[in-house]
């Protein structure tokens, strides 16, 4: 607890930028980011991790979310990463679903 | 790194101006070029010295004027920005050849703005980003676009995607370690490193599979 609590700087370390870089390799995974509209002002895109390209476009985050339960059926386990319309993470959401 | 591929960027580090800073780094690095940005503590002496030997040796400059103003009533005005942007402006019109080749942006808030306090600047490139990070990047990746026919960039929908799948793989990779404002406040030395990491890595992985679909 007492790590979160003081001030610490964060230094870049090869091993430790290599964790972070793995991240980027993920795809179809189960995991989902749902990122605030380049174009579409107000709307929300459904991205799978690791492409760059919207699955889909949504007037509403949930709808979006719920999208991904709907479709996901099949696979056992995945998130979404929910994004403020600035870019940082403000949910995320685990789903499991039927076989 | 070249000085065709250099950036040099005129920003302030406070807190409020970092969820504007961040993607601006995201963006230079993901286009393919090298941020040079002064973050040292040192004395005002270090400190003038580096920025002076980053304007010369970048060709580009992206200078963000709309956090001039004072942070909060009482405040003096911040000059340090239209200072480091005279400076780079000086070093275009009476450098040397080389350096006449530099091109600058000037980013501010609203549209017109730099009417009211900077009308000197007219005629140079100024666009305004309304302190929203989608509208920061596009404007940075189409102003980069506009200067070269060279290579076809990146669009602005991948690199805010981009941005948003890195900040969320930094903070899933640090949390456990680190409180959510060490994330957030991490030196832009660090931040630069991550990320020219992670766009790497992203980008390989991009060309190995083709656009991933769903």
């Amino acid at each position: 607890m007492e790590k979160k609590t003081r001030k610490r700087i964060i230094t870049y370390t090869p091993s430790l930028g290599r964790v972070i870089a793995k991240g980027a390799r993920r795809s179809r995974t189960g995991r989902f980011h749902v990122i605030s509209s380049i174009s579409d002002a107000g709307k929300w895109s459904l991205v799978s991790e690791g492409a760059t390209k919207p699955i889909r476009v949504f007037t509403t985050k949930n709808a979006a979310v719920s999208f991904v339960k709907k479709s996901e059926t099949g696979r056992k386990m995945g998130y979404v990463v929910i994004h403020s319309s600035d870019g940082r993470i403000q949910d995320r959401v685990s789903f499991q679903t039927q076989d | 790194m070249p000085f065709q591929n250099n950036v040099f960027l005129n920003c302030p580090f406070d807190n409020d101006y970092r969820l504007l800073l961040k993607p601006l780094l995201f963006a230079v690095l993901y286009l393919g070029f090298k941020p040079r940005i002064s973050q040292t503590q040192s004395s005002s002496d270090i400190r003038s010295n580096q920025i002076k030997s980053y304007i010369k040796d970048s060709k580009f400059g992206i200078h963000d004027l709309s956090r001039c103003k004072p942070l909060k009533s009482g405040d003096l005005p911040r000059f340090n920005m239209p200072y480091e942007l005279g400076l780079d402006i000086g070093c275009l019109e009476f450098g040397s050849r080389k350096l006449k080749t530099k091109k600058i942006l000037i980013l501010e808030t609203e549209k017109f703005h730099y009417q009211k306090i900077l009308s000197d600047i007219a005629g140079q490139d100024i666009e305004n980003h309304d302190d929203d990070p989608r509208t920061l990047i596009r404007k940075v990746r189409n102003w980069f676009s506009s200067l070269s026919s060279r290579k076809s960039y990146a669009s602005p929908t991948e690199i805010w995607t981009a941005y948003n799948q890195f900040g969320s793989d930094l903070n899933e990779e640090l949390i456990d370690d680190y409180s959510a404002a060490d994330i957030d406040n991490m030196p832009v030395e660090e931040y630069i490193k991550f990320a020219k990491r992670w766009i790497t890595s992203f980008k390989a992985q991009s060309k190995k599979t083709g656009e991933p679909g769903y």
